[in-house]
């Protein structure tokens, strides 16, 4: 192996079926400086422990099945390049969520938040006989929180969903119910918008911004937050019309 | 390196923005348990004179300036924390919540030295 391109993989295991508490494991591989981590997992799956467990699907950051926490901050395996971390590099499992092996986690409490914001179209018509058109200006309302692949890295790194993750929606939850608020085909933006300012919907974000700043697909979380929270006392003081 | 170890552990620093809700949020708390009992005293001093001699044993401790000192900290970082807060919720990008931070803090200090030099010194 050359020296320059090893990497110690410092990894949190835990069989919660089996152990009581979490290990630390130790592997060390060769990858090439443009490499992913997530190569690199593979490769340790492959040829050194078949028992890891971690889960990858598309792996070009369009699934985020790979979320985890990387050195200290939730990102993409499939997008973070091996010459751009440090020799030993410290995977855990996404916090905030429950544990089910190694570096899964159960994502059926964020899909539930999720879920809760009724995700989909709602309409107060007959359907078009072809596509639900937008024009370009009312697309880029929502191009921002379109974006969002849904891997749990922006709610498993806000402080307030972990202090009640039993209440509050969490920032995923918030950015996809913006995505059909400001969507000029939907009918419910009342509904949903109601739903999210309740008590445990974005008034309960503090605007820290850990949710900006992990986010691998550059979203601005906290400030499509902010916009519904605009949109909210707007609401509340002038008499509802279809948000701009 | 961004990151600090501790044991196996990686720690990652907090954010920027962190800092600032647990510096907002601890004046915030801080600065009630001030004012609560703060106003209950004044509602029942209700004498003048008696108000004034009680002023006069406090006004001349050094102690006592410095907390002034203090307080006049606390209600800077609570008071621009929340400038930023409200300037960011009212539609300034969020690429500048770092920025905002920093600029409150100088501003903050910067009338933190000029408002507890007056009130050591009066």
């Amino acid at each position: 192996m050359e020296k320059d391109r090893v990497k110690k993989f410092r990894i949190k295991r835990w069989d919660p079926e089996r152990a009581s508490k979490p290990r630390w494991e130790e592997f060390t591989v060769s990858l090439d400086p443009f490499e992913r981590l997530l190569d690199g997992l593979i490769r340790i799956k492959d040829n050194l422990d078949g028992s890891l467990t971690f889960r990858s699907s598309c792996a070009h950051g369009m699934c985020g099945s790979c979320a985890m926490k990387i050195n200290g901050k939730n990102a993409l395996a499939c997008q973070t390049l091996a010459k751009n971390t440090p020799e030993v590099v410290v995977l855990e499992p996404l916090p905030a969520f429950p544990v089910i092996k190694d570096l899964v986690v159960d994502m059926d409490p964020f899909f539930e938040k999720i879920g809760r914001i009724m995700p989909w179209l709602l309409e107060d018509g007959p359907p078009p006989e072809r596509e639900r058109t937008q024009s370009p200006e009312e697309m880029k309302k929502i191009l921002d929180a379109i974006k969002c692949i849904m891997c749990g890295c922006c709610t498993s790194a806000c402080p307030v969903y972990r202090a009640g993750k039993d209440l509050y929606l969490g920032p995923a939850s918030l950015v996809k119910a913006a995505r059909f608020i400001f969507d000029s085909r939907d009918a419910g933006w009342e509904e949903r918008l109601e739903m999210v300012s309740g008590k445990n919907g974005i008034w309960r974000c503090h605007s820290i911004y850990n949710c900006y700043e992990v986010c691998p697909r550059s979203i601005d979380v906290t400030g499509i937050i902010s916009r519904l929270k605009r949109m909210s006392v707007k609401k509340m003081l002038l008499p509802p019309r279809r948000p701009g | 390196m961004r990151y600090g170890q501790k044991g196996a552990q990686v720690r990652r620093r907090p954010g920027t923005g962190f800092l600032a809700f647990i510096l907002h949020r601890g004046s915030g708390i801080i600065l009630a348990f001030f004012i609560l009992p703060h106003l209950y005293m004044l509602y029942f001093l209700k004498d003048p004179a008696r108000y004034e001699a009680i002023r006069g044993v406090f006004i001349n401790r050094m102690a006592v300036r410095l907390a002034g000192a203090g307080l006049l900290a606390l209600v800077l970082a609570h008071g621009l924390n929340g400038a930023r807060v409200m300037l960011l919720e009212a539609g300034a990008p969020s690429r500048l919540q770092k920025a905002l931070f920093v600029t409150a803090l100088i501003i903050g200090l910067l009338l933190l030295a000029a408002g507890a030099r007056l009130m050591i010194a009066a």
